[in-house]
């Protein structure tokens, strides 16, 4: 036996016809219990949602490891890919106008740099890459890095010319990637 | 103003170092002492338990002795750099 309801107005009642806020949740036919930690799911059931994937630590990190975890912001900087120190350094060589994971930057003489991280590398097995600004000519100019030394905790940068007379006192950004 | 310090490189000249940010146990300052008395020792890390200052101006195993000479301003620089490759301290 099938049934047919109307409302007052005589009309066929039909689920398209519900007014909004019509239907309260003691209404629904759901398993399990509503409340404010609960949601219902597609197969009509009321579940808590699951925790969620867990926090990857820094070796899952820095082996790139394929799973279903999360980085969060402070462990980030541990992807292989991620530049773990740099700076951008101004001409005379005696401060750094921005820098990221640097203890001090010391000025050694004319265009000679000594960088000293705050974190250092797990070896001095990294690799160090940067630029040299000057006037707007076709002059290369460049930085040479680990010409004195580069270890774990530090790295010299020399910022020369393609003419090769020496060291030049230039504005210069350095960038480290490695292993920390 | 901010503090620059003042030491010596491999070959006696004058060198001068910022500190990034704070330092208020002075372990920055004796990090980049520790690091710029490098010599043959490339792999070793800065502990400020074992690598203090009278360590680092003894000399480490690796390392040439290094001590920190002095500090100033950085308005007490010498701004040309000529000026300063030639600027010698004096206690």
């Amino acid at each position: 036996m099938s049934w047919e309801v109307y409302n007052s107005d005589g009309q066929l009642l039909q689920a398209t016809d519900l007014p909004d806020d019509a239907v309260t949740i003691s209404k629904l036919s759901a398993t399990g219990t509503a409340s404010n930690s609960t949601f219902l799911r597609g197969d009509n059931t009321w579940a808590a949602p699951s925790g969620g994937p867990s926090q990857a630590s820094q070796a899952d990190i820095e082996a790139e490891t394929n799973q279903d975890t999360y980085i969060p912001p402070d462990l980030i900087k541990n992807s292989p890919g991620v530049a773990k120190a740099w700076a951008l350094t101004a001409a005379n060589g005696t401060s750094n106008t921005v820098a990221y994971n640097m203890a001090s930057l010391t000025d050694s003489g004319t265009g000679d740099r000594v960088y000293v991280f705050d974190v250092d590398f797990s070896s001095a097995n990294y690799a160090a890459s940067g630029n040299a600004f000057g006037p707007a000519d076709n002059t290369i100019q460049t930085c040479i890095f680990g010409q004195n030394t580069q270890a774990a905790g530090s790295c010299d940068c020399l910022v020369r010319t393609e003419s090769g007379n020496g060291n030049l006192d230039k504005e210069n950004s350095a960038i480290f990637f490695g292993d920390q | 103003m901010s503090k620059r310090y003042l030491t010596v490189d491999s070959d006696n000249i004058l060198v001068i170092t910022q500190i990034v940010g704070d330092d208020a146990n002075g372990n920055k300052l004796t990090k980049t002492l520790f690091e710029l008395s490098r010599t043959t020792d490339r792999e070793g890390h800065f502990d400020p338990s074992v690598h203090t200052r009278e360590a680092i101006a003894a000399g480490l195993n690796g390392h040439r002795p290094l001590s920190l000479l002095g500090e100033c301003e950085d308005t007490d620089l010498p701004t040309d750099r000529y000026f300063r490759n030639a600027w010698e301290w004096e206690e």
